[in-house]
């Protein structure tokens, strides 16, 4: 009926398929019979033998079958409608002189971030902090972050790279990261298939991605699993790169909240002596932990193809099981980014058909620990 | 206010209310819509308020 608006890529994945449309970058999971019910509306001439079409081929009413129509026409629009920018539009200014100017190290890669304020250092220094390198002449690269015109503004080597309203902070935060990581790993954002809402350890051979909605102790466990030896590539921001579809190394520190300071304090010798910040409306007290490896000395990238949803519940007993697919993607797609590009889309598709979705529910640390050293051995 | 769902796309939870429009269809499957966020994002940090990054 409309082919244009027909998904650009579709892959089966468990008992499901997902669906790609390429105008507003959405991801569609629908079980095998909707997947039916829409190939079927595409190809009909008009919506009312799509009608007479699956009334007859799936013994339905009219009713029903009108509903399918209508829901279907609905879907397809909304899936097809351009998405809105979310972002302020670029304007360029003059680069006012920092005020605070911090040098960071990883490894051979120097980088300077001038601050314009000690609120905006505030924000992004605790994660870095513990790279922070004397003085350094030869810094590669040079970002300004700043306030000015009610607008946050992020330059990197004097070039505009965003603006944005205060409450967009987390945007110009998530821009920064993966401007970094470019830096880091020497290329460009376009290299990059997507930056994944996730933490992630390893065990020196594979990768296991952890997602879970705030609340579900994400940040918390993997300081567990890196004091029990488990090598943390990424905090909360893990970028995978789509030449490999691995993901790489982040070197930021994980924010450890201070419910979670008696279970974490034990485990590390300097927690105790990390500076707390306070934050300044919800009065949110925070330490920064390190990751154990430095990001120099570790193997930058690894496969992943485990993810695993965890759940705390302290009325349960530790559970590891497998998961339909479609729990685990419903997490991790919106609260990730993706690449837009056709190219980067089917690269995901198909790295979801390699991968084991597991829900983990614990209420116990050690055994969460347990778990998941039988899930690196598995 | 709930920051994210003004800023980022929306939420999990509003998802599956907004499935409600597609009544039907989710009553006989699965039937997820998932936009990934329009550009990188790092966890959020509670909004200090006002204007505070000038100073």
């Amino acid at each position: 009926m409309k082919v244009k608006l027909a998904p650009k890529h579709s892959q089966k994945i468990g008992d499901n398929v997902v669906l790609w449309f390429e105008i507003s970058n959405s991801y569609i999971v629908i079980s095998y019979f909707i997947f039916q019910l829409l190939n079927t509306y595409l190809e009909s001439d008009n919506e009312k033998a799509f009608i007479e079409l699956v009334k007859k081929k799936h013994n339905l009413t009219l009713k029903v079958a009108s509903n399918y129509k209508k829901e279907i026409t609905e879907f397809l629009n909304e899936v097809n409608a351009l998405q809105a920018s979310e972002l302020e539009g670029y304007s360029c200014i003059k680069i006012p002189d920092a005020i605070i100017s911090k040098y960071y190290g990883f490894g051979d890669s120097k980088v300077v971030i001038n601050y314009g304020s000690n609120v905006i250092l505030q924000l992004i220094d605790p994660y870095l902090h513990h790279c922070t390198v004397e003085n350094s002449a030869n810094a590669e690269t040079v970002f300004d972050i700043f306030y000015e015109n009610e607008r946050l503004h992020l330059y990197k080597n004097k070039l505009l790279v965003g603006t944005y309203i205060t409450n967009q902070f987390h945007f110009l935060h998530g821009k920064f990261a993966m401007e970094l990581v470019t830096s880091l790993y020497d290329n460009t954002e376009s290299d990059w298939l997507a930056t994944f809402h996730a933490s992630t350890i390893c065990n020196y051979k594979e990768a296991i991605m952890i997602i879970g909605e705030s609340g579900n102790g994400k940040s918390t466990l993997s300081a567990i699993l890196m004091a029990h030896g488990f090598d943390l590539l990424a905090d909360d921001f893990t970028p995978m790169l789509a030449e490999n579809q691995n993901l790489y190394r982040f070197p930021a520190a994980i924010s450890i909240k201070k419910g979670a300071f008696p279970i974490i304090e034990p485990l590390f010798e300097n927690f105790a002596r990390l500076e707390s910040h306070i934050n300044n409306s919800k009065q949110v007290v925070v330490k920064y932990l390190p990751p154990s490896n430095e990001f120099h000395q570790s193997n930058p990238h690894f496969e992943c193809r485990k993810i695993v949803l965890v759940k705390y519940d302290q009325n349960s007993i530790a559970e590891l099981k497998e998961c339909p697919p479609e729990l685990v993607l419903q997490t991790l797609i919106p609260d990730s980014w993706v690449s837009p590009k056709e190219e980067h889309a089917v690269k995901f598709l198909t790295w979801l058909t390699t991968l084991k979705f597991y829900q983990l529910t614990y209420s116990d640390n050690d055994m969460a620990i347990t778990k998941f050293k039988e899930l690196f051995e598995d | 206010m709930n920051k994210k769902s003004q800023d980022h796309n929306i939420t999990r939870n509003e998802a599956i209310k907004k499935m409600g429009k597609y009544a039907a269809l989710t009553a006989v499957g699965t039937f997820l819509i998932l936009t990934p966020a329009k550009a990188q994002t790092q966890s959020e940090i509670p909004d200090p308020g006002g204007d505070p990054f000038g100073g």
